[in-house]
């Protein structure tokens, strides 16, 4: 099983934002400006990895028990506790970044990314690592759609846009130009 | 601490009530939940024991719950896949047989490499009088293809035109046709079945990678069939871009090759008096050869190319094999000399001929002598079973402890080839291959 | 009447999607067709009530700090129990909607009226509160779908309409779902925007 094709598959091809839908409300909320874009972006890979891998073993620990049906309950509130320590680390070590990113720091519990990734996980029956790899790709592929959207907003926001489209219509008119182009990345593997 | 202690209690009450809910309804709801799964596959399986044409029962008794489904299991496997394809396609456990009188019906759960996942079907495949055809498909899990595009296989328009498909298709590997025509005669749909291609482009645009994972399946259904010994035929190696591009042949980089691994790794010495210089020379020693120049190919992808050359020279026999193993950025070719001697068998030496794929510095090591040896003299106890490469990345190995590894089978590369065990893997995968084909050939047990 | 605001808040001045921007994961992804959007929106409307009345009564023991957790727990045990009972009693819709039912944990509608409305605010509120936004959610869902499977494949809830002459597959994948919900938000816009121009004309003739 090839690590890389996996990791780039999960980054680029099956992007999580632009293609599998995961991680919206974050990402129009987010993206006005490249700092706390980026900012947003690191915060997601390093949560939604390890939530990956600790949502893996859950798992395990599930089905030894015949206990899958409270697959939902446990993952939520795990990744739930892991944003409580994000955000106490954070806090701790930059408080700047805490501040900038505000509400949408325990907002990333809501984000459907982390949930809906480590779901996927366990539906495509990836082993530990495959699990890892794909959970850091999607958060990859979701800082990357984050950064280039934030950067084309700070553009727009000088632009003359007819009143019905400011603000969100059009954000979802460019991310759905941006999602076309990354289509172009489903022959590469 | 008291207000922690209360906190923790009044989420602890919460947690165990959630609990208790969800498992009360999932009691309830379990019994639906296994009847659902168990009936689809007998609604599938019942779909595809039906005559294409006529729409009725081929058989007089179909399965009608799990017992009686369980009871027509051929073959199953623990792991639950029963053979994997160089495609990627999966014929999954258990499979299951029904005899009608003259007619035995093989039924196989088969998946193929879609657009968004696998593209899980059910496939009916009836052998009468000694000859084997598909009979009818039923895609059951297509949720990674796209709507409207890729999800139209489901559609009985599409499945259609994998029907009754007759064993001279079968047997040169089923292959979906990209030539877009608008409309298509049902006389020329049918002819094109026999020679395995399936026409689908007038009916789903835009969707052939869905079409071939369902083609890709039934290869390996085919396969896997051929290999229980149901079907005894030589299946061909299905390509996909109809020309095939022959890539021209160093004759004098080959002879050079076989000049060194001809060499004894352990002596030094040549291990037979008269090495071929030239072509000629080099004919007159082949052992096997075919006509699509594969002799065999592993699990794995590797490959056992043709033709293939023996030695002899007084009681040792020396096989010197082309082989080719899946790389990081392409095939890792290599030409390979075993030795057999005593009825013993070990692997003599090897020649990485081909790494173009590989990454400079880091797979492309594979070629430097140092990291080849690791591959030289190792003996049949290594090769029975099967050659791995050790990820272990110890810095430094002696080297008793190289040539203890390699009666186990392990080849150690990490100390001298590092972050490119995918490189080294594929030359352990093709080595693999060329043991594999000994055997099949009868020349080990 | 207190009562009836709440229910229409919810439908149409507040919409969740069109003017609070709210759960638009499951709006892009499951509005392939107008039987998945559907569904999706009812069984988020039911997840929205049951939760919003649990809530609701909940709403004076649970302690400030732990609110969070435990509005998790009592929405992510409803979902669970939507979840059983849709695939074991509507198979197939479960299977179209996959992963997005659980999904429906995170949706921030949920949590969103869980803490704006049902914490401060009594059951029967709740309930029209959850009925009004739910229904909203419903509505703009299937308008959505209806809209992407129409000019994306040509039928309606599966009847085909235009046959195989008229199709625009692109709305279908992934950018149709960002260019509809964008281009519908925009017409939303315009249409509130001209509202509000009218009531200044009005109010500037008075």
């Amino acid at each position: 099983m090839n690590l890389v094709l996996l990791f780039i598959s999960a980054a680029l091809i099956n992007n999580v934002l632009l293609s599998r839908f995961l991680g919206e409300c974050p990402f129009l909320g987010m993206s006005k400006s490249k700092d706390s874009a980026i900012g947003m972006g690191l915060a997601v890979i390093f949560v939604i990895t390890i939530s990956g891998a600790i949502t893996w073993f859950l798992n395990e620990l599930l089905v030894i028990l015949g206990l899958e049906f409270l697959q939902t309950i446990s993952f939520i509130l795990i990744i739930a506790v892991l944003v409580q320590f994000v955000e106490l680390f954070l806090k701790k070590t930059s408080p700047s970044l805490y501040d900038a990113l505000g509400i949408y720091l325990p907002l990333i519990t809501t984000n459907c990314a982390i949930l809906g990734m480590s779901l996927l996980n366990i539906r495509e029956n990836y082993n530990f690592i495959e699990a890892v790899i794909n959970s850091f790709g999607s958060g990859c592929g979701f800082a990357l759609a984050l950064i280039i959207f934030s950067a084309i907003r700070e553009k727009m926001q000088l632009n003359d846009v007819p009143k019905a489209f400011e603000g969100t219509a059009l954000a979802l008119v460019t991310v759905g130009l941006l999602s076309m182009a990354f289509m172009g990345f489903s022959g590469l593997v | 601490m008291k207000e922690h202690l209360k906190t923790g209690l009044i989420l602890a009450v919460f947690m165990l009530a959630s609990g208790l809910l969800v498992s009360i309804v999932y009691n309830f709801v379990s019994p639906y939940l296994e009847q659902g799964d168990i009936s689809n596959t007998l609604k599938a399986i019942e779909e595809v024991l039906k005559d294409p044409t006529s729409g009725s029962l081929i058989i007089s008794s179909i399965p009608k719950d799990k017992k009686s489904l369980d009871e027509a299991v051929w073959k199953d496997s623990p792991d639950g896949v029963l053979y994997t394809s160089s495609k990627g396609a999966k014929v999954y456990s258990p499979s299951y047989m029904f005899k009608e009188g003259s007619k035995e019906i093989y039924v196989l759960t088969v998946s193929g490499l879609g657009f968004g996942g696998e593209v899980k079907s059910i496939l009916s495949l009836v052998k009468e009088n000694n000859e084997l055809k598909l009979n009818k498909i039923e895609v059951l899990d297509y949720s990674g293809e796209t709507p409207g595009l890729g999800a139209k296989i489901a559609q009985d328009s599409v499945k259609s035109r994998f029907y009754n498909i007759p064993q001279e298709g079968l047997i040169s590997g089923i292959r979906v046709d990209k030539d877009a025509k608008a409309s298509i005669s049902t006389e020329e749909i049918d002819s094109y079945k026999e020679q395995g291609i399936v026409k689908t482009s007038d009916i789903m645009t835009g969707a052939t990678i869905t079409a071939r994972a369902v083609a890709d399946s039934i290869n390996a259904a085919v396969e896997f069939l051929n290999q229980e010994g149901v079907l005894k035929a030589e299946l061909k190696e299905v390509s996909v871009e109809p020309s095939d591009v022959q890539e021209e042949i160093d004759w004098n980089v080959i002879l050079q090759a076989i000049d060194k691994i001809l060499i004894d790794s352990e002596t030094g010495e040549y291990l037979v008096s008269d090495v071929p210089t030239d072509l000629d020379s080099l004919e007159s020693a082949i052992w096997k050869e075919n006509s699509d120049g594969v002799l065999y190919t592993s699990s794995k992808g590797a490959k056992v190319y043709s033709p293939s050359y023996k030695f002899t020279e007084d009681a040792r026999e020396i096989y010197v094999l082309n082989i080719a193993g899946k790389g990081f950025g392409g095939e890792v070719k290599s030409i390979i000399s075993f030795v057999k001697e005593n009825n013993e068998l070990r692997l003599n030496k090897i020649e990485v001929l081909d790494y173009s794929g590989e990454t400079p510095g880091l797979g492309a090591k594979i070629a430097e002598d140092k990291v080849k040896e690791r591959f030289y003299s190792i003996p049949y106890s290594g090769l029975s079973s099967g050659v791995k490469v050790d990820k272990d990345a110890g810095v430094t190995v002696s080297s008793e402890e190289i040539e203890n590894y390699k009666k186990q089978g392990v080849v150690k590369t990490s100390d001298v080839m590092t972050s490119a065990t995918i490189t080294a893997r594929s030359v352990a995968d093709s080595i693999n291959a060329a043991v594999e084909f000994l055997k099949q050939e009868g020349v080990i047990e | 009447m207190a009562d009836i605001k709440n229910f229409t808040n919810g439908l149409i001045k507040n919409n969740p999607t069109f003017v609070q921007v709210l759960g638009i994961c499951p709006t892009l992804a499951t509005t392939t067709s107008a039987k998945n959007a559907l569904g999706m929106g009812v069984a988020t409307l039911f997840a929205l009530i049951l939760s919003n009345i649990v809530i609701s009564l909940i709403r004076k023991i649970v302690p400030e700090n732990v609110r969070i957790p435990i509005y998790i727990v009592v929405i992510a045990s409803f979902v669970t129990v939507i979840d059983l009972l849709m695939h074991g009693f509507l198979p197939e819709l479960w299977e179209s909607l996959g992963i997005f039912i659980p999904l429906i944990v995170v949706n921030c509608i949920i949590m969103g009226r869980a803490e704006a409305f049902a914490s401060k605010n009594g059951v029967i509120d709740s309930i029209f509160d959850a009925l009004g936004n739910g229904l909203g959610f419903t509505g703009s869902l299937f308008l959505i779908g209806t809209v992407r499977e129409l000019i994306g494949n040509g039928s309606i809830l599966g009847i085909n309409i235009f046959g195989n002459s008229f199709k625009v597959p692109l709305l279908v994948l992934a950018p149709g779902a960002f260019l509809t919900l964008g281009l519908l938000l925009a017409m939303f816009n315009s249409i509130g925007n001209s509202k509000k121009n009218k009531q200044k004309k009005v109010g500037a003739n008075k």
